[in-house]
């Protein structure tokens, strides 16, 4: 145990004695997490701002109105009595808008799919304005006044969910992203960087067996990974304060509502696993090169693989099964992303721990088998 | 104390080391001696566990190499060109990790770090990085590194690489004192004028196989030359000779063979 | 120069694992999420609505009217309907309270994943009161009733349009990314390896100029990346070919050769540039190591520039590299095509690598010093 310790000092000390190393891996990915942040911030606001769509009613009785369709502004504009052609003719209709006819076939709604919203809002309009136009007339050619009921609607998310979705869904990919790239360079040094100078072999002349080495190069990796880790925190979670400013996260609102300490310890595991896991994956393709660049190019599959599972996170709706919890790296993403919207369960964040000490303890397994292999060294 | 019986490796189908012999008493130094490409640095590498062998053993100081591999290695120092050191550690750093790796205490690692790093004056730059120095200081620092834990069996391969006329003279003056402290010492080197300066008894390979063993009077005998120069290149030459011609001489027992 | 080219093509073809993971891997890969994607794995399940009553003729309602026959029914709110709703499989759920004609529709507007669940449950109520109202009258307004046709006036080239927009937006990050990455490794090795492995000097002593050296890097490395971005766009025009049948583009795309030289210049332009800026800035460094998270992170930063006129609007972001590609591509694929903005790119996109090449030689002619 000594020996790795001895080995895992000496694989941290590396890191702390060089100035650019230390920028690559502490300082830059504060600086483009900050950044990231401040855009996704930027991007909320961005989004409040609301795009007017005009439906023109041709030749119908509808009163004139505007109403709000979540951030659209929807006007009904009652028109002459013209076809549509002639109103096209006539008038200056942008792809924003759409026209309502009534035809013998029946009620025409003329829109441009080119308007981003058109898919969204047709459903809508169609629902809110014209079903209910035409209940109306009908009702009006009857003489009957129409019953309806009372309608309490009751959004059940919270505040911070509904504030922190957008962020929720880009930031713990991005996260994940950039912690990962951090330790490709760092790992894949430790072992075939060493392997490729040299340095490896004097290091396996001390009367150490080869598994000591490479876990004493784990544990030291891992060390860094998890001060990265540290500093990802950090960052998230003072990122978080500087934006509640700017009317994006509430980081009171996360300690008093959704979060409590279990759950905050829980993200930081968290965070401390996940780069164990990346570590371990990572030395596991290193040890398989036999210098720097076959290593980090080895080490690109698992990064693939990782932005897939973390973007994956972004097309899910509702709680995630409890099988995604165990996938490594995807129940990360989730965690972090039920964590932002403050929702985080501790026995998922349990079940994720568990999972990434599992992944890390089976990946790591895998690289002192390989790395013990003789060809390794020579 | 070093035996190695048939020592042999292969690398695929190429022969890289066949059937070398040789013994290795405690307080001498022996030379591997032959031209670039003869297996020297596959033997020594095999010597210091790096390398595992096809067949035969290593037994040093009656620890086999593949059996006791942990045991070897607490008791070797071995240097090649090939292993480096991390440049941007200073002589000191190294030293103590080194010293950490070996299990020596603090007391012992100064007592032979001070002791290595004064002779190699290696004292008063301790504390500069690895990298910024000469390929001179360089091998010393490397050689002082490896030796840190004062192990009773030095293997070294081509000590002298690369190094001027003094510091040369300098590794030589301190492999001889240590074989004075009853060590035991292999060099494999292709540098005649080091075999002269150190050898007690020298080995002679060529294409990975054992042509020679003996001391330099023995070697320079047998090969029925001057001088240990022509010696290495008529043993050389008789090594490229037909096998018929070879037959002939052995039945005729002619000078070049010592086996 | 060409000497250096040749001397790193070797040695690339010396390298099976790099050669495996530059070409190979990121087109099985691409490959096989295209598959995952496209395929539907990742389909969003149907979500339901749950009315909560213990009205029999609600039920009798539901029961006889197509349109709402999956909505689920409960004569309260239990666990069940609590974890159906937790898990996002119920959307909506409504309490009716008949006598009192009044509705409670619950919902969680994050886990709503599209307006049609509201809709139809805003819908259900609104046909419901009238029901409730009078059966005869809602049974002849359901016979009566107008039918309502959608009219999209934007033209079948418009349409494919916008998809291929999208599909140009998703190859660029593709192409800048995914080659970008392996490319980063190879721009930081072309200076910053070959002196942590001691061979820049040897090369330096043939007699080869500095400027050599680097364009000649530089153009092995774009070489490497251009080879790399036609396997992957082939990987992604197979995989949309395979799992989905077509692009549905056809009819937009009226000029194919000139999309496809806007899109070899374009990329080949954009990936020089990260190339020239990947290089320059290995020049700031003495092992790998220290140059490689800022390569990944230079890389990452190019990959989000190249989605910049997916979202800005200004006419001269058409003229400049990588910033151009979406629009360049996007308009010479149909109509008359914009050859000016085409070639001032290109040209500018070259001043711009000549510069970052010379900024990298007077780096390391200082560092001879």
């Amino acid at each position: 145990m000594n020996i790795i310790r001895v080995i895992a000092k000496q694989e941290i000390f590396k890191v702390f004695k060089n100035k650019k190393l230390l920028s690559s891996i502490f300082v830059l990915p504060m600086v483009v997490l900050a950044a990231m942040f401040a855009m996704t911030s930027m991007g909320t606001e961005e989004e409040t701002q609301s795009q007017t769509y005009q439906i023109y009613f041709l030749d119908m009785q509808v009163a004139e109105q505007e109403f709000d369709v979540g951030d659209a502004v929807l006007r009904v504009v009652s028109s002459p009595a013209l076809s549509y052609e002639q109103f096209t003719a006539e008038n200056d209709v942008s792809e924003n808008d759409m026209v309502v006819e009534m035809t013998e076939e029946g009620i025409q709604i003329y829109y441009n799919s080119m308007n981003s919203s058109a898919e969204e809002l047709l459903p809508i309009i169609k629902s809110n304005v014209l079903k209910p136009c035409i209940e109306g007339m009908f009702l009006a050619e009857q003489g009957v006044m129409k019953e309806n009921f009372e309608v309490l609607t009751v959004d059940t998310s919270s505040e911070l969910e509904r504030k922190n979705r957008t962020a929720s869904l880009m930031l713990p990919y991005l996260m994940i992203i950039i912690l990962f790239m951090n330790l490709v360079s760092v790992v894949g040094d430790s072992i075939a960087g060493e392997k490729e100078r040299g340095t490896l072999t004097k290091q396996m002349l001390a009367p150490i067996d080869n598994s000591q080495m490479i876990l004493g190069k784990l544990l030291g990796t891992t060390v860094i990974g998890m001060l990265s880790s540290v500093v990802f925190f950090v960052v998230l979670v003072g990122g978080a304060y500087a934006a509640e400013k700017k009317g994006g996260l509430d980081i009171l609102g996360i300690v008093e509502i959704a979060i409590n300490a279990g759950q905050i310890v829980l993200m930081f595991l968290g965070f401390i696993f996940i780069s164990m896991v990346f570590v371990a994956a990572i030395a596991l393709m290193s040890s398989f090169a036999n210098t720097v660049k076959e290593a980090t190019n080895m080490s690109l599959v698992i990064y693939y693989l990782v932005i897939i599972a973390a973007l994956a996170t972004g097309f899910r709706v509702g709680e995630a099964p409890k099988m995604a919890y165990m996938i490594p790296v995807y129940n990360f993403s989730v965690f972090m992303q039920k964590l932002l919207v403050g929702t985080v369960d501790i026995a998922n964040g349990a079940i994720t721990v568990i999972s990434l000490v599992i992944t890390f303890g089976v990946l790591a397994i895998a690289a002192i088998l390989n790395f013990r292999r003789e060809r390794v060294i020579c | 104390m070093i035996k190695i019986n048939d020592l042999s490796k292969r690398f695929g189908d190429k022969t890289a080391v066949k059937k070398v012999n040789f013994e290795v008493k405690d307080g001498e130094i022996f030379a591997l001696l032959g031209p670039n490409g003869a297996g020297k640095t596959t033997t020594m590498r095999m010597l210091s566990t790096l390398l595992k062998p096809t067949a035969g053993s290593v037994i040093i100081n009656n620890w086999d190499t593949q059996k006791e591999a942990k045991e070897i290695k607490k008791n070797i120092g071995f240097l090649t060109t090939e292993i480096r050191l991390d440049g941007q550690f200073t002589p000191n750093e190294l030293a103590a990790f080194y010293g950490k790796l070996y299990g020596l205490d603090k007391n012992a690692l100064e007592e032979n770090k001070s002791k290595l790093f004064d002779y190699f004056d290696i004292t008063q730059i301790a504390d500069r990085r690895y990298e910024t120095f000469s390929t001179g200081m360089k091998q010393k620092t490397s050689i002082a590194i490896c030796l840190i834990h004062d192990p009773k069996t030095i293997i070294f391969d081509e000590p002298t690489n690369g190094l001027d006329i003094l510091t040369q003279k300098q590794v030589e003056d301190f492999l001889l004192t240590e074989k004075q402290r009853g060590k035991t010492i292999v060099i494999s080197t292709h540098i005649l004028e080091v075999v002269e300066a150190l050898a007690d008894r020298v080995g002679v390979i060529i294409d990975g196989q054992s042509v020679a063993q003996g001391t330099m009077e023995e070697i320079i005998k047998g090969a029925g030359a001057r001088d240990l120069r022509e010696a290495f290149i008529r043993l050389n030459e008789q090594y490229h000779e037909p096998e018929e011609i070879i037959e002939e001489k052995k039945a005729k027992k002619k000078p070049g063979f010592l086996f | 120069m060409i000497s250096i080219i040749k001397r790193e093509w070797m040695r690339l073809s010396k390298q099976p694992k790099v050669m495996v993971t530059t070409f190979l891997m990121p087109c099985i890969l691409i490959f096989l999420v295209m598959g995952v994607f496209l395929s539907g794995v990742l389909e969003r399940k149907p979500q339901n609505i749950a009315v909560v009553t213990d009205s029999a003729k609600i039920k009798e309602f539901l029961k006889e009217n197509e349109l709402y026959r999956d909505i689920l029914v409960y004569e309260q709110i239990n666990e069940d309907l609590e974890t159906m709703y937790d898990k996002g499989n119920v959307a909506v759920i409504l309490e009716i309270e008949t006598e009192a004609r009044e509705v409670r529709l619950k919902y969680d507007s994050t886990k709503i994943s599209s307006s049609d669940v509201m809709i139809t449950a805003q819908e259900f109520v609104g046909e419901l009161a009238l029901f409730l109202q009078s059966e005869e009258l809602y049974e002849e307004f359901v016979n009566n009733q107008l039918t309502i046709l959608e009219n999209d006036v934007s033209s079948v080239i418009e349409r494919e349009g916008a998809q291929f927009k999208f599909y140009i937006s998703i190859f660029i990050a593709v192409l800048i990314f995914m080659v970008g990455q392996p490319l980063a490794s190879f721009a930081i090795d072309s200076y910053v390896g070959e002196r942590e492995r001691g061979t820049y000097d040897s090369i330096r002593l043939s007699g080869i100029e500095i400027f050599q050296f680097i364009l000649g890097k530089t153009i092995f490395t774009v070489s490497v990346g251009l080879i790399s971005g036609v396997l992957q766009v082939a990987a992604i025009l197979s995989g949309i070919q395979y799992f989905m049948g077509s692009l549905g583009v056809e009819h937009y795309i009226d000029n194919a050769l000139m999309m496809t030289i806007t899109i070899v210049l374009t990329s080949s332009v954009s990936l020089a540039m990260l190339v020239a800026v990947l290089i320059y800035l290995s020049t700031y460094f003495e092992k790998v190591r220290d140059a490689a998270t800022y390569a990944t992170i230079g890389t990452l930063v190019f990959t989000l520039l190249s989605q910049v006129s997916n979202v800005a609007n200004h006419t001269v972001l058409e003229y400049l590299p990588l910033l151009n590609m979406n629009r360049l591509i996007l308009r010479n694929a149909h109509g008359s095509p914009s050859i000016l903005p085409l070639l001032t790119s290109v040209i500018l996109g070259g001043v711009i690598i000549a510069i970052l090449t010379q900024m990298s030689v007077y780096r390391l002619k200082s560092k001879e010093m």
